[in-house]
């Protein structure tokens, strides 16, 4: 059976005044489904994740498109790139919540973390002081806080790193919202915290049902976490499919390029490649495919001088003007017992 | 049980290495207030070798790092050059000791001027360290940007003008300027897209390769280092629990914190089961 869509974003355009950031992005999210958006810096993933929720930063706005927030049986659903200031910080929180690379970000450091989560509860749920208080303490529990009675009463600066993640987790899943956006979440934690906090994020997900975006810039990241990814390249999405397909055979020669580059690769002996060249700077979009200028099969007048199409085939989208070719002649999937 | 005993665990190589070192760590120790941040780390590097320590955040890692380069001085223990103590020596013999002892950090903009064009950065340790004239100054930058993969036109530029991971081969182009016998490289490429991070990897290795510097690469990620170091020292709580062969540290880690690192790395073939269950 086919979980019910939550989340429609379409032709999603970003500028910053006259410099266009995101151009024409769309994808669908279920409930109890994670999708990643990867890509590297200047790519337009966190813009596009922050113009979701309306948080896009001052001088920069959409241009176009529409992000539908659905609900069972709701034949009018709320589109909310259209809607009013008060309307969002309704949603934001209580139907769909984010979490960011930084928890300093979303805590307030004068304030105990047991207060900051029973407030999102009275906010958006109408709960009373004393139910609020009992559940905040529920929800650390939840995300993996010792002895979380005593901890509520703590300040977020007396948490580590990893433990102020978990607070803005359970901050972000209090009302049980049907979205959850995650930009970066992991970014600046250690790596063993790493892996706890993706698998609080994926045992929290399956138990509520709700959909996740994780923004990243990792694809091991990704590997283990996500159903499925959509990969950006200067604000454009280049190829999108299950994580399996597109992992194991990439239809872009940019998925394929950054699959090479992972450094997780040298842990099973494959040396990373590198990617020559860099992101073109936005405001300056060559008029094709804005990889063909690092682009191993890159051929002139096909690949650079007219927009190439995202063309859908079943599950899987790509951007190439190349694509059928290569996989065909399966140049685009790395060698079998490839060796450092 | 020290840091340094348990890091001997490691296996005879890095006995032998430490009769050999050109650059080792005897002892070190550092204390910031009450809290210690280096105990008694010792380690060694050879010529044309690369250690990378490696450690979370709080390991003590970067403490020890600046250490090496005498941005920190140690409480206790030595920093060795050729048998030197960096710490004894004075005037004319400092100087030219710090020559053979360059760092490259994190963030690249930390360590330029961002009101210095690119080419009067790189020749600044000409003019500290060399005899060389304006004229063979401007030559040398030349090489240099060439050898870190830039053109000689760059070094009209300033460092704004340059992408995160060319800003960083100007940093190292400003490294090498001077030839230095030992690099320290923290986090040289943390800061950099994934793309951009094997090509930095591949010119330092190329570097080393071409010029023979001993490398001290300090890392938070077991993968990064995999293909550029020949030994990995493991860092946690100030102490060095485990040094050994690279391969070692990875098919074969003896500490229960370098196996839990080691199965940290996040792996390309995992896979989520499906959601849509019925």
């Amino acid at each position: 059976m086919t979980a019910e869509q939550v989340l429609e974003v379409d032709g999603l355009s970003i500028a910053a005044g006259p410099v266009p950031l995101v151009h024409d992005v769309s994808f669908r999210l279920r409930a109890g489904e994670a999708l990643a958006l990867v890509g590297e810096s200047g790519s337009g993933k966190s813009m596009t994740a922050l113009a979701l929720l309306g948080l896009l930063p001052r001088g920069v706005a959409v241009t176009a498109g529409s992000v539908r927030l659905l609900e069972p049986g709701d034949p009018s659903p709320l589109d909310l790139v259209t809607a009013g200031s008060r309307t969002l910080a309704d949603v934001r929180g209580r139907r769909v919540a984010m979490v960011f690379q930084d928890p300093m970000a979303s805590l307030n450091p004068s304030i105990t973390v047991g207060e900051q989560i029973a407030e999102v509860l009275r906010r958006h749920l109408g709960m009373g002081r004393a139910p609020a208080a009992r559940q905040a303490v529920d929800l650390l529990g939840a995300v993996g806080i010792k002895e979380p009675g005593r901890r509520a009463g703590d300040h977020p600066h007396t948490f580590s790193g990893g433990m102020r993640q978990r607070a803005v987790i359970a901050m972000a899943l209090a009302c049980e919202p049907a979205v959850l956006i995650a930009d970066e979440p992991t970014t600046a934690l250690d790596v063993t915290i790493q892996a706890q906090i993706l698998d609080l994020l994926v045992r929290m997900q399956d138990e509520l049902g709700m959909a996740m975006l994780l923004v990243t810039h990792d694809l091991g990241v990704v590997a283990g976490t996500c159903h499925r990814l959509a990969v950006m390249y200067a604000g454009r999405l280049v190829e999108a499919g299950a994580v399996g397909e597109v992992f194991d055979d990439p239809a872009h020669p940019y998925t394929s390029a950054l699959l090479a580059a992972a450094p997780e690769n040298a842990m099973r002996g494959r040396k990373p490649q590198a990617i020559l060249g860099t992101v073109p700077a936005p405001g300056e979009p060559p008029p094709g495919c804005a990889f063909s200028s690092r682009c191993a099969h890159a051929l002139p007048d096909a690949c650079d001088t007219a927009p190439i199409e995202l063309v859908r085939s079943g599950s899987r989208s790509v951007r190439c003007a190349r694509s059928a070719e290569l996989r065909e002649l399966q140049e685009l999937r790395e060698p079998a017992e490839a060796t450092p | 049980m020290s840091g340094a005993e348990q890091a001997r665990g490691g296996g005879a190589s890095g006995q032998e290495q430490r009769a050999g070192g050109l650059l080792e760590a005897r002892g070190l120790v550092k204390t910031f207030g009450r809290r210690p941040a280096v105990r008694d780390v010792s380690f060694a590097v050879g010529a044309g070798e690369t250690l990378a320590i490696v450690g979370e955040s709080g390991s003590g890692k970067s403490t020890t790092a600046r250490m090496l380069v005498g941005l920190l001085r140690p409480d206790r223990g030595q920093v060795l050059l050729d048998g030197d103590d960096l710490a004894r020596l004075r005037g004319r013999a400092l100087r030219a000791r710090r020559k053979d002892l360059q760092m490259v950090f994190q963030d690249p903009l930390g360590s330029l001027n961002p009101a210095t064009r690119v080419g009067a950065s790189i020749a600044e340790p000409l003019l500290l360290h060399t005899g060389l004239d304006a004229a063979a100054r401007r030559d040398r930058v030349a090489e240099l940007l060439r050898q870190v993969g830039l053109r000689p036109e760059h070094a009209d530029r300033l460092p704004r003008a340059f992408s995160g991971g060319q800003r960083q081969r100007i940093a190292i182009a400003r490294a090498i300027a001077c030839g230095p016998r030992v690099l320290i490289c923290d986090e040289p490429v943390s800061a950099l897209d994934v793309s951009t991070q094997a090509q930095i990897l591949d010119l330092l290795a190329g570097l080393r390769e071409a010029t023979g510097f001993g490398c001290v690469f300090i890392s938070h990620d077991l993968a990064v280092v995999r293909l550029v170091a020949d030994r990995i020292g493991v860092m946690r709580g100030g102490e060095l629990v485990e040094l050994g062969p690279a391969e070692q540290i990875y098919t074969d880690p003896r500490h229960k914190y370098t196996r839990e690192l080691v199965a940290a790395v996040p792996s390309l073939t995992a896979r989520r089961g499906s959601h849509e269950r019925s």
